[in-house]
């Protein structure tokens, strides 16, 4: 790729809505690390981790919805000269791509069985609260699934932080009233990590609700 | 240790006080597997807004408080890729994975 062909996509992605993080040198993501010794962040270098957390993963093209750009503000080009300046660090292989818009059926959700039955475990009060009956988990499940993904489609998410579990988000859904609540909308807050190609991890089905 | 154990943080760094906890806290393992020999563990805040604060935090610093209960399908259920070589428990002093194997040498020594 010539360096025309490289501005040419800087320039597209400045102007996408939406974007995909890639670094070309490396082969490692947040959920691949194909090797019998466990996660040691060793294996992945020269790839730091917060690049590697990121890589392949999309985001929506807005402040505080996407990882933060290195600050060179304070830099001299004595001190990181053009070539050596990265898009999250010096030397760092990363950029933004343009992509189209996810479609909902684009986001898939990872969602262990071990954390939907924390969350009736823990919290079968709040689900009780908003009119739902044991008997409606399965659905009320499905349901949770496809808000979540439709928000995130649409951006309503916010950054929590980024650590070496990934890029975590908080994403706020309306959960309808059932039964006896059914004129009623309950605000809620999930809270999920950002994995490869519209994929997202939950870490907390329901974490909180909207203040 | 393992998957939705409870655990009690043990020592203070600066790093989990940045997160909002403190040692004497008692959380739970909040994902299963074990990335850097540090488990990712969540405490209740008691904020209605906010019900949980998390925070990584090194095997060395916790101490095991109760028994969560998960069993093996379901942790590898909640495994990156189902893959049953992440390291994501530790017994007796050693991180091991579901097919039994050890990753350090010494026990309690994890970086061993």
């Amino acid at each position: 790729m010539g360096i025309l062909d490289e501005y040419a996509d800087l320039i597209n992605a400045s102007f996408s809505r939406w974007i995909e993080v890639e670094d070309d040198q490396s082969r490692w993501t947040i959920e691949d690390f194909p090797y019998s010794t466990g996660v040691d962040e060793a294996v992945t270098y020269p790839h730091c981790w917060r690049c590697v957390t990121v890589n392949h993963c999309w985001f929506k093209n807005e402040a505080n919805k996407k990882p933060f750009r290195f600050d060179y503000s304070n830099t001299s080009f004595s001190q990181t000269p053009l070539s050596k300046r990265g898009l999250y660090h010096p030397h760092c292989h990363c950029k933004e791509s343009a992509i189209n818009v996810p479609k909902v059926n684009n986001i898939k959700l990872i969602l262990d069985n071990a954390k939907k039955n924390y969350f009736f475990d823990s919290k079968l009060g709040w689900f009780h609260s908003w009119g739902y009956k044991n008997s409606d988990k399965n659905n009320f499940i499905e349901m949770i699934k496809n808000k979540i993904a439709e928000a995130f489609r649409y951006g309503n998410y916010t950054k929590e932080k980024l650590t070496r579990t990934g890029y975590q988000i908080n994403i706020s859904i309306t959960i309808p009233g059932k039964n006896e609540k059914i004129n009623k909308e309950y605000e809620i807050v999930s809270a999920f990590i950002i994995f490869p190609k519209g994929t997202l991890r939950c870490m907390t089905l329901v974490g909180g609700r909207e203040n | 240790m393992k998957y939705f154990d409870k655990v009690k943080l043990t020592v203070d760094r600066d790093r989990y006080k940045e997160d909002g906890i403190q040692k004497g806290e008692i959380g739970t393992i909040w994902l299963p597997e074990i990335r850097d020999n540090e488990f990712y563990v969540c405490f209740e805040t008691g904020d209605e807004y906010n019900w949980y604060k998390y925070s990584m935090i090194k095997i060395s610093d916790l101490e095991f408080v109760e028994d969560g209960k998960c069993p093996d399908e379901d942790i590898l259920d909640a495994l990156p890729k189902n893959n049953p070589k992440w390291w994501c428990k530790v017994e007796y002093g050693y991180i091991t994975n579901l097919i039994g194997e050890k990753k350090n040498k010494i026990p309690y020594d994890y970086d061993s």
